[in-house]
């Protein structure tokens, strides 16, 4: 039952107060679900071993797995809301006298928000770790990485919001991670640097390869071995670009879907 | 007069299943008057829900439209919304936020001020009994607590009307009650609409001031309790005797006594088909063979046939005008004719009967075990989550 008429559904009226209130209850549930804070943190320590420390040339990898912690946690905090149509509450906000647009940029910046906390819990423990090398400017280099930290939980979560609006339940989530999460990490030049070679063009078409790169921008500046591979505000209008993309998409699809 | 609060014109709902389509609500109309206890009687999936999903601007109807609290669900939905709460039949609060917390997030939502957000807060969660509750997680509440969250949460944005879906299924009796009364309560102190789904006659009988019999998506009577058992002309006499020979002779004797509506025979629960079909293999058994047959020699077999014949109906209802005046002269029959009448009741007309009246089957059938509704529950679910 599509809901073509009903200019509820139709109207782009957005109510800030009560984005903000559904993004509240998402950092609140987050928050008070230690598994999940600790699982956050375990892997992200994970993948910081794992990638960084036994791969070799720590700073490259590290720069690049901080934003495929943000994926990973941006596209659970985007499907999250499978969880709540499973567990019933999902039909107290679709009663609500709200549009669809509220709910999803509510949705949008409450997974923002989480994903962003675990970017910079890893990139805090990667830093402590001593992966970018201890020097004075580190510390500015963590500060200036924050917007992107904030850039790439935007674009997951969004992404996560886009693929929730296609999934009835969470059998679907390993085809998920299989089909779209592991193509997007294996691409996007995390572990292996693709610059300068033929392949770095096809990656440009995953949005997670700008991620990367800005990343490496910042933390890797003033390292003369390494360069990265766009200029810096390329990657930031491409992640911004691809995060509009996913957002507005997901919008419309949920305002087309049904209610029940 | 009392002024309409709900009125509803045609209202009809086809959902596609596959290539076929089912018309779950056929052009159905009605009204609901400010201030009354309404309610929805039919058996699962009789078109219930699929109503209140309308009228709450969950569904869009097919065709025909309805006026909720004066706005047009089809033109208006936003004002719809802003103007009724809804309980749903699962329940739909989070269960990692408080009670309060879930309370807050509604009224945030629906618009409440600011100023007035937590002293409305503490007022509904007042009314339902839960203040000591507040702040605990709903996870850690009882069933019965997070059904009166919910009713507290639906009546935050001061509705002009309640909408309950199914209010108290699966909870145990006790909470059921108390449910009723805080329902009731509402509508009396607060003087709220209230409009309900159930399928339990007690439910629509203790609570509705009128009951909207509904079944395959029609319509099949609305009005009082009372109004509808007036339709069915009589009491009920249920009598037991004491094996079916005697029944039969007795159904036979009254058939020309005067005032009589109905008579049913209460079938026992044994399948009774197998039954039959067991007998008249043992019937084919006896007629076969020239030696006496087995079976009477046979204790145990003997056991066999005597416990089928317990097992023919020995009971029967009588639908009698003045009931209590003529079980005289019945009895009269039966000792006349030596019958012998094992128990006796008389029963003026529940709401059971008044479904059985005018669908010709019992609501029962369908919802009998706890299993059955818990199963029906899940597989809602189920079907809500695909």
């Amino acid at each position: 039952m599509l809901c073509e008429k009903g200019d509820i559904m139709n109207k782009i009226d957005i109510n800030f107060t009560v984005s903000f209130a559904l993004a509240k209850r998402e950092f609140i549930k987050y928050l008070r679900n230690k598994s999940r804070v600790i699982t956050s943190i375990f892997q992200s320590l994970m993948f910081l071993f794992i990638f960084g420390f036994a791969i070799g040339n720590q700073a490259l990898v590290s720069a690049g797995i901080i934003p495929q912690a943000i994926l990973f946690a941006g596209i659970f905090s985007g499907v999250s809301i499978v969880m709540d149509r499973m567990l019933g509450f999902f039909k107290e906000i679709m009663v609500a006298p709200i549009s669809r647009t509220t709910i999803t940029i509510g949705r949008a910046i409450g997974g923002t928000l989480v994903a962003s906390i675990q970017g910079i819990i890893l990139i805090t423990l990667t830093s402590i770790f001593g992966a970018f090398g201890y020097e004075p400017l580190l510390f500015l280099k963590i500060l200036a990485a924050i917007p992107i930290i904030f850039l790439t939980a935007f674009l997951t979560t969004s992404l996560g919001n886009l693929i929730s609006t296609r999934m009835k339940d969470f059998h679907q989530m390993q085809f998920i991670m299989t089909f779209l999460i592991m193509p997007l990490f294996f691409t996007s030049g995390a572990i292996i640097d693709f610059v300068g070679t033929p392949f770095f063009n096809f990656t440009l078409i995953n949005p997670m390869t700008y991620c990367v790169d800005a990343m490496r921008h910042i933390m890797l500046a003033g390292n003369p071995t390494i360069s990265a591979g766009l200029p810096l505000y390329v990657d930031i209008i491409a992640i911004l670009a691809f995060s509009l993309v996913f957002i507005i998409l997901s919008a419309y699809i949920f305002r087309k879907s049904e209610s029940v | 007069m009392a002024t309409n609060i709900i009125e509803v014109k045609n209202l009809t709902k086809i959902f596609d299943v596959g290539t076929n389509q089912v018309e779950a609500v056929k052009g159905i109309s009605f009204s609901v008057r400010e201030g009354e206890i309404f309610g929805f009687l039919g058996p699962n999936g009789a078109g219930k829900t699929t109503t209140l999903n309308m009228l709450s601007t969950l569904l869009f109807p097919t065709s025909g439209t309805a006026k909720v609290a004066g706005y047009d669900i089809n033109n208006e939905p936003d004002m719809v919304r802003k103007n009724i709460g809804m309980v749903f039949q699962e329940m739909s609060l989070d269960i990692d936020l408080t009670g309060k917390e879930n309370l807050e997030l509604h009224a945030i939502m629906y618009g409440v001020d600011k100023k007035t957000r937590n002293q409305r807060i503490m007022e509904m969660l007042e009314i339902v009994q839960l203040t000591d509750k507040a702040n605990i997680l709903v996870k850690n509440y009882s069933g019965g607590m997070k059904r009166r969250l919910e009713i507290a949460r639906g009546l935050l944005h001061y509705p002009k009307c309640l909408f309950l879906d199914e209010p108290t299924l699966g909870l145990d009796p006790q909470t059921r009650r108390s449910i009723w009364d805080h329902i009731k309560k509402l509508n009396e102190e607060y003087g709220i609409t209230i409009i309900l789904t159930t399928h339990y006659m007690e439910e629509a009988d203790a609570l509705c001031d009128r009951i909207c019999i509904i079944d395959h998506g029609e319509i099949i009577a609305l009005d009082t309790s009372e109004n509808l058992k007036g339709h069915l002309k009589g009491d009920t006499i249920s009598l037991e005797f004491e094996n079916f020979k005697a029944l039969k002779k007795f159904e036979a004797k009254i058939k020309d006594f005067a005032g009589i509506h109905a008579i049913k025979i209460i079938t026992p629960k044994t399948n009774m088909r197998q039954m039959l079909s067991k007998m008249a293999a043992i019937r084919a058994q006896m007629s076969g063979g020239k030696k006496p047959p087995a079976i009477m020699m046979d204790p145990a077999k003997h056991d066999a046939m005597s416990k089928m014949m317990r097992s023919l109906p020995t009971k029967m209802n009588i639908i009698i005008e003045n009931g209590s005046e003529k079980v005289a002269s019945l009895i009269k029959i039966a000792n006349d004719s030596g019958i012998k009448i094992k128990s006796l009741t008389i029963k003026q007309p529940s709401l059971e009967e008044v479904f059985i009246h005018y669908t010709g089957r019992s609501i029962r059938d369908e919802n009998g075990s706890r299993g059955a509704t818990m199963r029906e529950i899940m597989q809602r679910r189920m079907r809500s989550v695909m």
